[in-house]
């Protein structure tokens, strides 16, 4: 006999963890499978920056693309409230802090753009005002003096990437969740108004629903129930220097270049900021499971941002340089409930996930358990997507 | 980026594995760059003072007699492009060459080779990171290369050959040894025999070690089988006492223990190959417990799975340095025969393989001999010692997240988490022995644990450096 589970989660990054854990509070039955290990990828690679602000990518094609990113900023508010209260309600420590986030200028067209985009942010409600060339440098006098403007938005910080999965990981299992690594979903039909799912080790699951939680690879889970969607995965690289004592205070983001930096709570700085990573390929078809290479060329733009916004960090020894794949939608918005044409079967992906992730897992698990969802995620809805499934 | 200097071939490590391809291509005129943080030719068992001393001091000479030779002939190679002082901190592909970058210049390479060596396998167990405990190779650089002896009185506990060449070289300088604790049982003489018949060809090496240890019994010092440190003390200003104990076959602590009041405790159980350039560019490593554990793979002739990228000496397999040699000039010889075809020399080949294959039947022979038992090893440590020296985890800060975690079974998801490896030293610590502590603890084999994975930089290099290549 196959088992049989009210939901069944595909992933074990941060959005399965924490959507399998707000399942089983609620008193659903939920398993959660994970083909490697929990963490392991994108959930466990990133910087934790927590971005409420429209990010470089977002701005970069102008004022325009950034009105349609900000419609997904109802979002970023409402994580920006949840991390502030998850360790509390999880009860684990997940190494929130949101000591303030600065988008920085170096010349006065980057400015200009800044201002335009703080309004647009603080019409959505987002605090985020501009800081003053005396100010910035008064709040952080390890920035280079070649900054003249910044956007600072108080709420902005970071989380651990480490701890925050396998923490809502422990508890969802402390609540009852079954959770199974280095096995992977395969294959699954509908049969009889359960989700048959079929795994690499011979064993099959039956779900009433089915979450994709798979990152990356969504778009690879929802071909197994024969729904397309229109996402791609990109390769990012991320530094992270030795552990030096605190002296970067904020999550620092550039208006202008491609970068963002953060210091852990450990003391080592996390440099990043959306420099590609190639991803492998075999006959036309991305290799999602080797990591994305690491390009040269990469790692000297993006060192070279961070050591001439934070001079300081030219002395400090880089330990180690990796890369990870994160997805995009085409309409840079996210995708969040059920998907077209197949209303038992969920999925949540789309930008800064991390950031994103622990609304995601309440939004989505209010759409499985046919709960009122308390945020307006119709934008959202992966039904806009309907007409690449007409069948 | 403009204008990178291209070579036919770029070595990385100027051991005798360097030494030897790059002399192999040389001779045959392809255009050879050099690498090596050293400040001269030689790796680590011909390790020479630095310039402007010229002379060629290393005792393994003694053992090695090529050695001499080959590090004279390396120096007096001009059309050699040596580049001291430098280290690689990452390889990548670049079309069709491989980009070898350093913390000082980047330049492009047709074929690269790989000669890192090995690195001395330290052992976590309570006190070891006491300043004065160390490793015997530590103690053997200093003396030969800075003329440093680190203390008076020393106790030298561990299994490897090494342990006996250094306890020698301690004595002619004048040290006190006061016991020289190997852990495995007394060999019988059936063992000995064997491998001795292993040998033809490698007499030297027996005669060297049977003179260290007739000098050493002759000085009256105490050697004993079937012996283990257990325990370090002191404080911040260096080690006070060791203490040692008798252990079974499996090196297993079981009976008497024993005190010493000593200035330095030397700890030799053998080496681990570096294997980090090879990969951090994506280069298959498979596992072989006999000769240092995950190795990179290579398809008999030194070529990896890498395209462009070959290996030779110790990251191919822990050998000794005649092993070395003989693949650093195969892996000349084939780089040759990959770049210009028509030049392929099959006779020199095969009399280098001939070679090879004598070298491993020894070198198989000794790593048999001496196999270190990683079991014990990882189980000296206690629940308060510390695994990961740089980020100071103790054993059971693991052990605790472990058991809330049952999910993860693999290394990489215990670094992430426990931060074990993820210091200064990038892992080459506390590696091993974590990766046995995993292996206990989720009762699957070793090598199912897998291993760190290798990402550039391969050594801290200051960002400066990087955001200029
Ligand atoms: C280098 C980098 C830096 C980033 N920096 C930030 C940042 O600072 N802030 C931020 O907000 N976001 C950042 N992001 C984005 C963020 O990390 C991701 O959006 C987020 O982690 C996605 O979480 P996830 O749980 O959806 O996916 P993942 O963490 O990738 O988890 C998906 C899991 O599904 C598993 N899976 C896939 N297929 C199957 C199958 N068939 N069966 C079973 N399991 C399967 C995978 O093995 C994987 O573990 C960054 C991303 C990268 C790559
Ligand atoms: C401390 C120590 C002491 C030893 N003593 C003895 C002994 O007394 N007798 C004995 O038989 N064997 C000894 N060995 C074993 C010895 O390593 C081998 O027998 C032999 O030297 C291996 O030759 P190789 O060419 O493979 O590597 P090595 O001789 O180790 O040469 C590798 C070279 O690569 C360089 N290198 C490594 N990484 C980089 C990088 N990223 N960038 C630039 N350069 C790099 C190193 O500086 C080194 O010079 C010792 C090993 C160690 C670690």
């Amino acid at each position: 006999m196959p088992e049989t589970v009210d939901c069944l989660v595909v992933g074990g990054g941060l959005l399965g963890s924490a959507l399998a854990y707000y399942l089983v509070c609620s008193g659903s039955t939920a398993c959660l499978v994970e083909k490697d290990q929990l963490n392991q990828h994108a959930s466990g690679r990133n910087a934790g920056s927590l971005h409420f602000q429209l990010e470089y990518r977002m701005i970069e094609h102008g004022l325009d693309a950034a009105k349609k990113a900000a419609e997904a900023l109802p979002l970023h508010l409402d994580a920006a409230r949840e991390w502030s209260v998850l360790s509390t309600r999880i009860g684990e420590s997940i190494g929130v802090l949101q000591s303030g986030g600065m988008m920085l200028a170096e010349t006065s067209e980057q400015a200009l753009l800044l201002e335009r985009k703080t309004e647009l942010e603080r019409s959505y409600g987002l605090e985020n005002r501009m800081l003053s060339s005396d100010e910035i440098h008064q709040r952080a006098p390890y920035l280079s003096s070649a900054i003249v403007a910044a956007a600072l938005c108080p709420l902005e910080g970071r989380a651990n990437p480490r701890g925050a999965t396998l923490a809502f990981a422990t508890v969802a299992e402390e609540f009852g969740a079954r959770i199974r690594a280095g096995i992977a979903v395969t294959g699954m039909k509908q049969q009889r108004g359960r989700w048959r799912t079929s795994l690499s080790d011979g064993s099959e699951i039956l779900a009433r629903k089915v979450a994709i939680a798979a990152g990356s690879w969504s778009a690879r889970i929802a071909a197994m129930a024969g729904i397309a969607l229109p996402v791609v995965p990109i390769g990012l690289m991320m530094a992270a220097t030795v552990r030096v004592a605190p002296f970067i205070k904020h999550l620092i983001q550039h208006a202008g270049r491609r970068l963002s930096l953060n210091q852990s709570a450990e003391g080592t700085i996390l440099i990043g900021g959306g420099w590609p990573a190639r991803l492998h390929e075999t006959g036309g078809v991305y290799d999602l499971d080797l990591p994305p290479e690491i390009l040269p060329s990469s790692i000297q733009g993006n060192l070279h941002a961070a050591v001439s916004v934070v001079p300081r960090v030219g002395e400090i020894p880089v330990l180690r340089i990796w890369s990870g794949a994160t997805l995009l939608v085409a309409d840079q918005l996210p995708l969040v409930g059920a998907l077209p044409r197949r209303s038992d079967l969920f999925i949540a992906t789309g930008g800064s996930a991390f950031t994103l992730g622990p609304t995601y897992a309440r939004v989505l698990a209010s759409k499985i358990l046919e709960k009122p969802v308390d945020l307006d995620v119709s934008r959202f809805d992966p039904g806009r997507f309907v007409s690449l499934n007409n069948a | 980026m403009a204008d990178l200097k291209c070579f036919d071939v770029a070595i990385i490590g100027a051991g005798p594995a360097g030494m030897s391809a790059a002399l192999e291509c040389c001779r045959n005129d392809l255009s050879v760059v050099v690498f090596d943080e050293q400040g001269r030719a030689g790796g680590q068992i011909f390790r020479q003072p630095p310039p402007p001393s010229v002379q060629v001091n290393s005792p393994a000479c003694r053992l090695y007699p090529f050695g001499e030779v080959l590090v004279r002939k390396a120096e007096a190679e001009s059309r050699i492009d040596w580049r001291f002082r430098q280290t690689v901190w990452g390889i990548f592909p670049d079309e069709d060459r491989i980009r070898v970058c350093t913390n000082k210049t980047t330049v492009l390479a047709r074929k690269t080779l790989v000669a890192t060596g090995a690195y001395e396998m330290p052992v976590a167990f309570p006190g070891w990171t006491l300043p004065g405990v160390m490793g015997v190779g530590a103690i053997q650089t200093l003396l030969r290369s800075q003329n440093v002896l680190l203390g008076r009185r020393f106790v030298l506990a561990g299994s490897h050959p090494l342990l006996v060449l250094v306890a020698d070289m301690l004595l002619a300088a004048g040290a006190e040894i006061q016991e020289v604790a190997i852990a495995r049982s007394r060999p019988r003489f059936r063992e000995i025999l064997d491998g001795l018949l292993a040998v033809p060809g490698n007499i030297p090496i027996f005669k060297e070690t049977a003179s260290s240890l007739y000098k050493l019994t002759k000085a009256r010092v105490s050697i004993r089988f079937g012996r283990i440190m257990v325990e370090a003390r002191g404080n911040e200003e260096g080690l006070s006492h060791v203490t040692l104990s008798d252990c079974d076959r499996d090196w297993i602590p079981s009976g008497a223990h024993r005190v010493f009041e000593t200035d330095i405790l030397g700890t030799g159980f053998g080496l681990l190959p570096s294997t980090e350039l090879c990969r951090q560019i994506g280069c298959a490593a498979q596992w072989d417990s006999r000769n240092g554990g995950w190795i990179v793979k290579h398809d008999g002739f030194q070529r990896t799975t890498v395209r462009n990228v070959y290996v030779a000496g110790e990251p191919a397999g822990i050998r000794g340095a005649a092993s070395a040699r003989t693949e650093g000039e195969l892996a000349g010889l084939m780089i040759l025969q990959d770049l210009i075809p028509q030049r392929r020399d099959d006779r020199l080949i095969r009399r280098n393989l001939s070679q090879t294959k004598r070298n491993r039947k020894f070198s198989d022979r000794v790593a048999q001999f001496f196999q270190p038992s990683m079991r014990a090893l990882s189980d000296l440590a206690s629940d308060g010692t510390v695994i990961c020296r740089c980020e100071d985890v103790k054993r059971s800060a693991v052990a605790e997240f472990l058991e809330r975690n049952s999910h993860a079974t693999s290394i990489n998801s215990v670094k992430l988490a426990c931060r074990t490896g993820m210091g200064f030293c990038q892992g080459r610590y506390c590696h091993h022995t974590l990766a046995q502590i995993l292996s206990n603890a989720t009762n699957q084999p070793v090598e199912r644990c897998g291993e760190f994975t290798a990402r550039v930089p391969v050594k801290p290099i200051p960002a400066r450096d990087l955001s200029d290549v």
